[in-house]
């Protein structure tokens, strides 16, 4: 299964490899041949009536009929085993997406009762601590104090090269899958903080009625953040930079090559119709500067974290701005597609209800909490080895086409980046996989995406580039 | 006489019947090829680990065994009734 994609949702409950789905197709399609094949049969064999036959044909021709008796009752018998063979891989891939449902269920519920516990023994644990607590963080605060700024921000530099070496552990689908539990229990361990009742925090929290879970966590992030003038939002300035004439894309592997990667952060394609009318396609790219304090680059912490809380973040407005600038409307057909943060926007941007839209793709987004109508296509992409999209906790909400893959599961983790199964390259390797594909769903999204463009007399391509304005 | 008669427009219709009978078969036999070229590759695929996929390779590959039994069937069928037709045009003219 190593580097396989594991398809799953789309209004389906089955989870398996694509190959397993395709597979159950051919064996479905075997047998509704089949079936034709021997009624076909049973009509020739009609053709000449036995008793014309026995009294003036020769032999072969008996012999003809003794043929099509002896293959009508083997295919009589192979049609109902191809059939049960597809239903036996359908059962599997169902028996799966229930049992990986009920054990994500199951270890959500474990992992939030044991981070109230731990919320709950949270003040305990930190006075007993205090000392060595206040000791380590005293002499790090000094420490960093003391130090020159030029070596202090060599030691923030150093972060990357941190994360760089330890993308083998970080890349690890065991550690992403922690890191996804520990998201969804960030509002347990808060509740037990608080001595709030086990019960009221569950019956509030992710696994209940969801009033508290990722989004209101990121936003108290945000505004713990914002104190200390880290992740403060800042209006944002929006230019177009270029205009170019291309065509529509076809493929999954088009869209993601053509998210943007330059200085501009959002591309917007126009394609105009043969009747006058226009439709749009946007790409937004993903995260471009990682420091908490906003700078120049909406593309920043502070726009993810606040997308994460639900907010408009800079990249959001941005992003919007660029297509009031282009002339979309809330009636323009649009589809969205988006790399790492550039997801989560187009997943928001898409479920605001403020745009007529046709389609989302998204590679590698933390948008498992955003909300989109399940009448709007949606593909998301994620590797299990990548970090990111892990950081939006469980899917819950949307129903997307999920298209799973571990990038690193028959090859050494790249230590060259950070985060390595998160960048664009092993992403296009993906769409390019599900391309090829023959899965029902992801043939048919791949037909109503191309069919989104297909028609356009012209495409003109224009980019656009955003700056933060007015900083703290 | 009427006898002779009857008995040459009845053989008549049957080597008429044949060979719509053989042209029906041939159509049969692409079709079931298109059939058998559905057959998933089971052999080479990663589906399910161990003794599931042995036998999931097992009932696939046995399946693709009484096809191409079936195949065998329909192809001598064809060749059966393209005897038989020429066998009743030496007969009927």
């Amino acid at each position: 299964m190593s580097g396989d994609i594991v398809v799953s949702g789309g209004g389906s409950s089955a989870v398996a490899t694509e190959e397993l789905f395709v597979q159950a197709q051919q064996l479905d399609a075997l047998h509704a041949r089949l079936v034709d094949c021997l009624a076909q049969l049973a009509v020739i064999d009609r053709v000449v009536a036995s008793a014309t036959l026995r009294a003036n044909a020769p032999a072969s021709a008996i012999a003809a009929e003794e043929d099509m008796d002896d293959a009508s009752l083997v295919i009589s018998r192979a049609a109902p085993r191809a059939a049960q063979l597809r239903l036996a891989l359908e059962q599997s891939a169902e028996a799966y997406g229930f049992v990986e449902r009920s054990a994500t269920r199951l270890t959500q519920e474990l992992a939030a009762r044991f981070g109230w516990l731990f919320g709950m023994m949270l003040p305990s644990i930190a006075l007993s601590l205090l000392p060595a607590i206040v000791g380590v963080a005293g002499g790090v605060a000094v420490g960093l104090a003391l130090m020159p700024e030029q070596s202090r921000k060599a030691l923030f530099a150093g972060l990357p090269e941190w994360f760089r070496k330890n993308s083998t552990a970080l890349s690890d689908p065991r550690t992403v899958q922690l890191v996804r539990l520990l998201v969804m229990s960030v509002d347990d361990i808060g509740g037990g903080v608080l001595h709030l009742p086990p019960d009221v925090v569950h019956a509030l929290g992710d696994e209940g009625l969801g009033i508290f879970g990722v989004t209101s966590s990121s936003a108290i992030v945000v505004g713990v953040g914002g104190m200390t003038g880290a992740l403060a939002e800042t209006p944002v300035t929006v230019q177009r930079s270029g205009t170019t004439i291309t065509t529509a894309p076809l493929t999954f592997e088009e869209r993601a090559a053509r998210l943007p990667r330059g200085a501009a952060q959002v591309r917007i394609d126009r394609y105009q119709q043969a009747d006058g009318s226009n439709r749009y396609e946007v790409y937004v790219s993903g995260t471009r500067d990682f420091s908490l304090v906003p700078g120049d680059q909406p593309w920043d912490m502070t726009s993810n974290m606040n997308s994460m809380a639900g907010g408009e973040s800079g990249s959001y407005r941005a992003v919007a701005e660029a297509m009031r600038m282009e002339g979309i409307d809330a009636d323009s057909p649009v589809v969205f597609n988006g790399h790492s943060q550039g997801g989560l926007i187009a997943a928001q941007l898409a479920g605001s209800g403020d745009y007529n839209t046709k389609g989302v793709f998204t590679l590698g987004a933390p948008a498992a909490q955003i909300e989109i109508p399940s009448d709007v296509p949606w593909v998301a992409v994620e590797h299990t080895d990548d970090l990111v999209p892990a950081l939006a906790g469980n899917w819950q909400g949307s129903d997307p086409v999920l298209v799973r893959r571990e990038v690193f599961a028959d090859r050494p983790v790249s230590t060259g980046v950070v985060f390595p199964a998160h960048q664009i390259g092993p992403y296009l390797e993906t769409a390019r996989l599900i391309d090829g594909s023959e899965e029902e769903r992801l043939v048919r999204s791949g037909r109503e995406f191309a069919e989104f463009g297909g028609q356009s007399t012209t495409v003109e391509s224009t980019l656009y580039s955003a700056e933060r304005a007015d900083r703290p | 006489m009427s006898d002779v008669v009857d008995v040459s427009a009845e053989q008549v219709r049957v080597r008429a019947a044949l060979e719509r009978q053989l042209q029906a078969l041939e159509s049969l036999v692409d079709r079931f090829e298109e059939a058998l070229m559905g057959i998933p590759h089971a052999a080479h695929s990663e589906i399910w680990r161990g003794e599931a996929h042995r036998l999931y390779v097992a009932a696939v590959e046995s399946l693709g065994r009484d096809l191409a039994s079936a195949d065998m069937l329909i192809r001598s069928a064809v060749s059966h009734t393209r005897r038989a037709v020429s066998v009743m045009a030496d007969r009927v003219g």
